[in-house]
This record gives structure tokens, sequence and C-alpha cells, in this order.
């Protein structure tokens, strides 16, 4: 209200005593809303475009677009309010209020940080998965409710992650460092990343949780002074719909001095490049998922591995797999070696029925120090299987009642520790595909199969070419749509899978990290092709069945087949769903028809309605200013023309105005303004064709979107203004739902002269509006303009141009208008642009058939 | 058809959104005093309470707290010309089923009741 009474008083002081001042504040404000019109519709094109694309980005980039367009159109209302201060004293609050349901769509949960800060497994709740984490949680229910051998241990909580990070006050650089960070960028993905976790590597640990931690390890230390920790992930949610194989680090063989270092290094994990990536891909909220960590007494495994109660990939088979390494289990999972399988069956006493043997020449164990080491087998390991029968049988066992009490397929990490015998290490639920109806496909004719062996790690089939990445090349070296060949199925792998259409590795197991993600995003892999490095060569087009698990030679596109697309989770992601809520308050435009009386504040349901809403209310308090009491020559003139358009000129230099002033307007020819003469011929061109009485009266399609509703031509809906000076155009021209602006200078200098424009929306389906907008884009650069999209914004610059090439392009520009009104209806495919665009640049400006043929 | 209690310490308030809400043909009952409208809640069935959030004793979100203790089956709308991202939170939290802010348009009051009624 403040602002309101302070706007009038200066309003009626000016008023009173200094008209000119009046005016020309009044033109500000009005410059000030086109060019906050002008930043509003793109921020709004970038959230479309973040939607309709599905471009991958972090909510807070989301928030922060919303942010500034909530605060540029307050600007917009506050210079409106400026320009007319008691015509719309309610505007305010109804932009306060749907700013504040953007801001109410976009928020994240709010999480508490009190403690606990440190529980022993015994003591998560058993309802405690958000705030001990998937892993820890599972492993205390695992424990007390079905009495199996887990290693005791302890958990610092998701509280404890938001204390540390509430404590350092990071969560706005996060969110800041976020919101610019575009994941396929890969030079960007590292050096946000970098950032990142070294500000979690930098932070303190706030001494009520360094406490804790370092007394909940003491009761371990006490008993054995030297005991050795795995310091795991248990991030909340990464064991839900999406498993974040591999993505979050674990840590193992760490001491009791170590342990901070270590919780802090996990933590930090989830800022890792490939971690980013997975989640922002996903459309997972950073907030959402903040990092409990497992700490377990370090185990000395003979050997280690995973149980798969049903086989992801052909879920219909009765079986359970047991696949098993020697020593740890780092080796199977980061896809080193190929690991020995078990096939079991589902009975109360599961038989083993296969058995597969590996490829392991090497043990991962624990070293003296941190580090893990690499050790060869000892002979009579390379004779022996990894499990005896009875282990497989037990595990089976043990498998079948975690299902069961689970109530979903899972894969179970276990250990066989030297001393302790079997343990259990982590159970998660196990993402299933669905299998290719019919089975298997045969062979195809006449086609060469390049390798027939492995096993299906993530089924499907895709075509591509080889890109083997030998040791001295990077990740990043992969280029979109390769097929890729590796010797192991790493893990940091998963943050390029958008790139690949199929993955070939000659090591590695369907139960690796890797093959998990592969399996999420529906990326036909294959793994355990030993000598496929040699085998294939760079460059060679290959067809990557691993259905069949067969590699043929050529591209087969007839055989492409994925069991599911990549963009399945993400577009149920949490992200999508709180993006579109937003959009939902910005996009609609229901103020469409500034003659009906919703036309209003009270009538705005959305910042785009606000938008148009001060925009039109501007060009009116713009062009209504010479009816208010100002000399005739600066008020609004309306143009006198044969076209159907109805348009209002200001001269605000009061020169190219001067003509016989009257009440029927003003003649195109009455006007001293060379460029609007020049954009006026385009837009005049006799071939362009315009409806004499009603906009659309042959147009049937625009009939049927708006339900028959006709709109006059005088309407101001399709009202548009142009503000001249002597070397100045400002052209804001509007036809039924689109809108497009021209501004051009025409300087003495070629280096200040430039022509802008810029167009937005359309009536019809987005189809059509983009098919429009392909057609203006691919003209405006044959023109020699420099064109930016952003969704259905397109943005125009030609800078630094003779006067002859203004004229040239604004008459250019003039045709373009009259032929591209409506086309969005009428446009269907690519090809049908590529021929109009063609007849334009020809210089043919007769599009009426085009209406004719829908008529 | 439902019966609605709106609280909001402005009378004409309470008179628009009772006129609104019964010629949708709900029962309304308006007050402007929280006490009365918890005493009113405690003897007597009310399906749905419209609350203000800046009233003269309590805080509309105090109320929510003891309408829904006395009464959990009772859903509950918040409506108020201060939104604070806080309160939002706090209703949301104490079981508030929407959170609208003033001014408020006869077709958004509608769709809201008739969104949450239904629920």
């Amino acid at each position: 209200m403040t602002s309101i009474l302070r706007n009038l008083f200066r309003h009626l002081t000016y008023q009173a005593f200094s008209p000119g001042t009046l005016l020309r504040e009044t033109y500000e404000s009005f410059k000030a809303i086109l060019a906050r019109n002008k930043i509003n519709l793109e921020l709004m094109a970038e959230l479309e475009t973040i939607y309709h694309d599905c471009l991958k980005v972090d909510l807070s980039r989301v928030q922060q677009v919303c942010n500034s367009l909530g605060n540029e159109v307050s600007a917009m209302v506050e210079e409106l309010n400026r320009m007319s201060p008691l015509a719309y004293t309610e505007l305010p609050a109804y932009c306060k209020k749907i700013n504040f349901y953007v801001t109410l769509a976009l928020e994240t949960m709010q999480y508490d940080i009190k403690p606990p800060y440190v529980l022993a497994l015994r003591d998560i709740p058993s309802d405690g998965e958000g705030i001990a984490g998937g892993k820890a949680w599972r492993l205390s229910l695992i424990s007390r409710e079905l009495g199996l051998p887990v290693p005791d241990g302890f958990a610092a909580t998701a509280s404890a992650c938001r204390y540390l990070i509430e404590a350092n006050d990071l969560k706005r650089i996060i969110d800041d460092e976020l919101s610019r960070l575009d994941v396929h960028d890969t030079k960007q993905l590292q050096w946000t990343a970098s950032k990142l976790v070294e500000l979690i590597w930098r932070a303190e640990v706030p001494n009520r949780l360094f406490l804790d931690v370092m007394e909940a390890s003491q009761r371990f230390t006490a008993v054995r002074g030297n005991m050795r920790f795995a310091v795991r992930s248990s991030a909340i949610g990464e064991d839900g719909p999406l498993s974040f194989a591999g993505q979050h680090q674990s840590i193992l063989n760490v001491s009791a001095e170590g342990l901070i270092a270590a919780y802090k290094q996990v933590i930090a994990s989830k800022y890792s490049p490939k971690a980013l990536h997975y989640r922002i891909s996903n459309g997972l909220i950073d907030v959402d998922m903040p990092m409990a960590v497992l700490f377990l007494p370090m185990l000395e495994a003979e050997s280690a591995g995973v149980i798969y109660t049903v086989d992801p990939t052909a879920p219909s088979e009765p079986t359970i797999a047991i696949h098993a390494v020697r020593g740890l289990g780092e080796a199977l999972m980061s896809g080193t070696v190929s690991a020995e399988r078990y096939d079991m069956t589902r009975d109360d006493v599961p038989q083993c029925m296969a058995i597969a043997r590996g490829g392991q020449s090497t043990k991962t164990v624990a070293g003296v120090g941190k580090e893990l080491k690499l050790v060869p087998l000892e002979e009579a390991e390379h004779e022996m299987p990894c499990l005896h029968l009875e282990d497989c049988v037990l595990l089976a066992q043990w498998a079948l009642r975690l299902e069961a009490f689970f109530s979903v397929p899972l894969d179970i990490e276990w250990c066989r520790d030297t001393t302790q015998g079997l343990m259990l290490l982590q159970a998660r639920p196990l993402r299933v595909e669905q299998q290719q109806e019919g089975g298997t496909s045969p062979q195809p004719a006449g086609v060469r199969t390049l390798i027939e062996k492995g096993a299906r790690a993530a089924g499907g089939c895709a075509s591509g070419y080889v890109f083997l990445l030998t040791p001295e090349r990077v990740i990043d070296d992969v280029p979109q749509g390769a097929v890729l060949v590796a010797t192991a199925a790493s893990p940091d792998l998963s943050r390029i899978t958008h790139r690949l259409a199929a993955a070939v590795f000659e090591f590695g197991s369907p139960a690796g990290h890797f093959a998990s993600v592969a399996r999420e995003c529906g990326l036909p892999t294959i793994v355990q092709v030993g000598g496929a490095m040699g085998c294939l060569r760079d460059g060679m087009p290959v067809t990557v069945d691993a259905e069949c698990v067969r590699i043929y030679e050529g591209v087969l596109l007839d055989l492409s087949y994925r069991r599911h697309s990549r963009e399945d989770l993400f577009l149920l992601s949490p992200f999508r769903v709180k993006t579109r809520k937003a959009l939902d308050l910005i996009s609609p435009l229901n103020l469409t028809d500034p003659e009906s009386p919703s036309f209003a504040p009270e009538g705005c349901r959305t910042l785009h309605d606000i938008i148009r809403f001060c925009h039109e209310r501007a060009l009116h308090e713009m062009f209504s200013l010479g009816r208010r009491g100002g000399r005739a020559s600066r008020g609004a003139r309306r143009l006198r023309t044969d076209l159907p358009i109805v348009l209002y000129l200001l001269d605000i230099s009061a020169g190219a105005l001067q003509c016989p002033s009257g009440r029927g307007g003003v003649r195109i020819d009455e006007i001293d303004h060379a460029q609007l003469h020049a954009l006026w011929r385009g837009l005049s061109h006799p071939d362009i064709y315009w409806s004499p009485e009603l906009l659309h009266i042959d147009w049937e399609k625009l009939e049927q979107v708006t339900n028959g509703a006709i709109m006059s031509l005088e309407s101001p809906l399709l009202a548009s203004f142009a503000i001249l000076s002597h070397d100045y155009l400002n052209l804001s021209i509007r036809f039924g739902y689109h809108f497009a602006v021209i501004d051009s200078l025409c300087s003495e200098t070629e280096e200040e002269s430039y022509v802008l424009f810029s167009f937005k929306g359309g009536g019809s389906a987005y189809h059509g509006i983009m098919l429009r907008v392909r057609f203006l884009i691919d003209v405006l650069r044959h023109n020699g303009f420099k064109v930016i999209q952003r969704g259905d914004l397109v943005e125009a610059e030609l800078a630094h141009c003779s006067a002859e090439t203004v004229f040239e392009m604004l008459t250019m520009l003039g045709a373009l208008l009259g032929c591209t009104r409506l086309l969005d209806y009428v446009l269907d495919d690519e090809q049908s642009v590529a021929r109009l665009v063609a007849r334009f640049i020809s210089g043919d400006r007769n599009f009426a058939h085009l209406r004719k043929g829908r008529g | 058809m439902a019966n609605i209690l709106v609280l909001d310490d402005v009378y004409d308030s309470v008179q628009m959104v009772k006129k609104i809400l019964e010629r949708k043909g709900h029962v309304v009952f308006g007050f402007t005093d929280e006490d009365e409208a918890i005493a009113y809640v405690s003897t007597n069935p009310v399906d749905l309470a419209i609350l203000d959030i800046k009233l003269r004793k309590l805080t509309g979100v105090e109320v929510l707290e003891e309408l829904r203790r006395l009464r959990p089956s009772v859903k509950v709308i918040m409506l108020t010309g201060y939104p604070t991202l806080e309160t939002a939170r706090e209703a949301v939290r104490l079981g508030a089923l929407e959170y609208c802010v003033k001014p408020i348009e006869k077709v958004e009051l509608e769709q809201k009741v008739e969104s949450v009624l239904a629920l």
C-alpha cells in the first residue's frame, strides 16, 4: 500500500506541475515493461524447454529460473502501477499469491537435523529407512527380525548428514552450483563435482557428531584395538526404484582414526560426477537423498558375492543365481573379474542346477594400511570352486527367506569370513526387466555373427559403431551412439550410458554395478565376452543382440529393440512432477481477450496471465496518454489501412506523425517514417491473403480449436502497437495467440544499426507451433539473422547492418508476419516446412492455398 | 453436501466464503472467534474447516492442531492473506489438505473445496 501511495503522490505532483516529466516517466516505465516482458518470455521459454525437451537439470535450476521469473513479474507489476497508480491496486496481491503457489509447488521436503546422529544397527527402528538409509535399515531387520548373521555395526543417520551441511552453511552454495550444472557437459560436470566434493571434504564435522561416531566405534576398538572398518553409503532412497548401484562410495579397511575422514568421503561421493549424473538424469532431488553412512567391522573374506533371487534379465526362470568371487566382493562389483555363478532351484532344500566357472586370476584383499590390494590366486584356488555346495544351499535358503520377508525380488550381498563363516552384507530390491515376447529371436539370415558368447547383463538389441576403450583413451572420448567395447564393466562408465547404443565387456558380471545401471536405463549389455577387444575393430559397424548374446557384423536397424526406454523412470520422477506443477501455475494463458470482464487482476491464474495483463495494460496506458490531456501529437494514432489489422502508432519524437489530425486516424502515406514504410511494404504484399472481415472465417481448423469463437478484428486482442522516433521503430504485433516484436534502429553508422525480431506462441497444438518455429528459424537464418530458439520463443538478431539492409529486412519481416499467421494450424510435418521455406525464400508470398486446402 | 466451518477474524470474509459455498448447497457455519469455533467442533459434526491464519488470540495453525485433536476426521483448508513457507509446511504437517492464499476467487474456492471433500 505504501508503494501505491508513493506512486500516486508522484503521479499527481507531476501531473499538476510537470506533465512533460510525467510523460517521460510513463514512457520509461513502458519501456521497462517491454524489456521485462521480453525477459519473462525468455524465462518462461527456458522452463518450457526444460520440461518439454526433458532436459536433465537439477531442481535448483528450475527454482532459480522461477525465482527470477517471480521477481521480474513483480517488477513488471510495480512498473504498471507506476504508470497508473490507482488502476491496478489489486494486481500485486494476485502476483504475490501466484508467486507463492509456484514457490510452494517447487518446495522440497524440510527435514530436521535433530539427533540421534548415530545408531547401533540393533537400535534402528523398524520404520527407520528414512533415518538410517535402506542399506543399514535392511541389515538391521535381517539381524533382528530373521536372526540371520550380519556384521555388528552402527550407522550415522541422515539427520547427521543434514546437520553437517547445515552447520557449515553449505546448502545455498550447493544449490547455487547445481543450478548452473549441465550434466551432459563432461568438463562442467567434473568441475562442479570437484568443487562440491571439496566443500564436503573441507567441512568441519560438528563436535557432537564427531563424538557420537567415535564413541560408537570405541565399542569395537575396545575389544580389538586394531579393528578396521568398512564405511559404506546408505543414502536415503538409494535402494528405491533406482538402485544407485556403484554410484556412491564405500571405503574399506579404515582404521578408527580414519573414520571421520572416511565418513566425509562417503558423504562427498553423492556429489561425484557419476552420482550427480545418475541422480539428475533420473530426476531425483538432492535434499531428498541425504547420505546416511554405515560402519561395519571389516571382514576377512575368503569369498564374497551377490545373490539374485530371480534372474533380472529372465525373471520367468525359476532359479536363484549366486555369483561368487574369491577375496573381497569389490572385484565383482567393479566388473574387473568374471564371477562364478551357481544356479540354484527355489525348493525348500535348493538344488544346484548349474555352475559356470568364472575368469578370476587375482583377488582383492585388505592391505596392511588403508588400501586394498590385488594378489594372484593361489594354485589350489584355481582348481577349487569358490563355494562348497552346502554354502550354496544355505545362501539360497537365506535368499528365499529374505525375499519372502521383503516381498520383492532381491539383490543380496554376502561374504564368507575366515572365522565367522557366511554373513549377509546387504539386501536391496532387484529391478527386473520385462522379457521380449516370444523368446529370443533366431539368427537373421545372411548376417555374419562375429561373436556368440558371454552373459546377458541387460537385454535388448542395438546397432552402432565400435568404440574400443583402450588404456590410452578416456571415457569422455566415447562418442554419441557408440557401441562401447571395454575390458572391465566399471561403474564409472554409468555416467555415459545416455551416449551409448550398447556395451560389451570382456569381464564383469550380470550382478555387477554397471549391469544394474544398464538394466535401469535399458542399455543392451553383454559381459564376459573374452577376447572382444581383439576381435572387434574400432569404428566397425556392429549390432549387439543382448537377448541372444550375439554380436553381428553391420548395422541391422530392424533388430533394434529396447526392453524399456531410459526415460521411463525420469518421466515419473519428483523433478518432473514438481516442474509440471510449477509450469501449470506459470505457462497457461487464460487472459486471451482484453475485452472480456475476466481480463482483470482477479482473472489472473498464472504468471503468464499477469505478464499478459501488464503488457496489454501498459500498451493501453501508453497509447491512451494523448486522450488523457496530453497534446494530440503525443497520443496514439490509429493507422488507417485496408488490411484487417488494428495498429496504433505513438510518435515519441513528435516528427513522424506531423500530419493532419482527425478522428479517422492516419494513412501510411501520411507518415514520414522509412522503417515503418519498409515493414508495411512486406506486410501489405499483394499476394498475402487477408480475410476481409473476420480473421479466420475460412479457417475451419481454428474454429474447431476455439469452439467457433470468432474474434472481431476490431478487438484489442488483435491490436498491435508501434512506437516511432526518427531512426527507431518498435512494433509489438499480436495475431490472436502469437506475439511478435520487431525492434529496429537505422542509425547513420552501420555499427549501431540493428534489426531484432522475436516471436512466441500460437493457438494450435505444441507440434504445430514448433513446426512454425522451424519455418521461422530457417527463413531468418537464410537472411543472415543469428537465431536463438527456446521452446516456442524465437529470437533473431541482425546487427551492424547498412540502412539498405535494415529496410530490406523489415520488408522481409513484414511479409513473414503476414504469411505465418495461423501457419501453426496447417503445417503437418518437416517436409511441408521445408517446401514452404523454399517458396518464401524464392519470393512467393501466396500461402492462401494452405488454408483453402483445409477448408 | 458437507458441513463446513469457516473461521476468519474479518466478518466480511466469513460472509463471502459462506455465500459462495452455500450456493453450492453446503451447510456453512461461520465464526470470527476461534474459541467459539473450537467449541462448535467439539460438539458438532464438521466435514471441512476453512481457517484463516491471522486470528485474534490463536493462530490458524494452532486452531488446526486443536480441531484435528478434537475431531481427527475433519478436513482442513488454510486460507490466508499472509502466506509463508513456514506456516504452509506446519499446516501440511498437521494435516491441512490445502493452503490457499487470499485474494481467492469464487471458482478457485469452489474447486479447492470440492477437491478436498472428494479426498
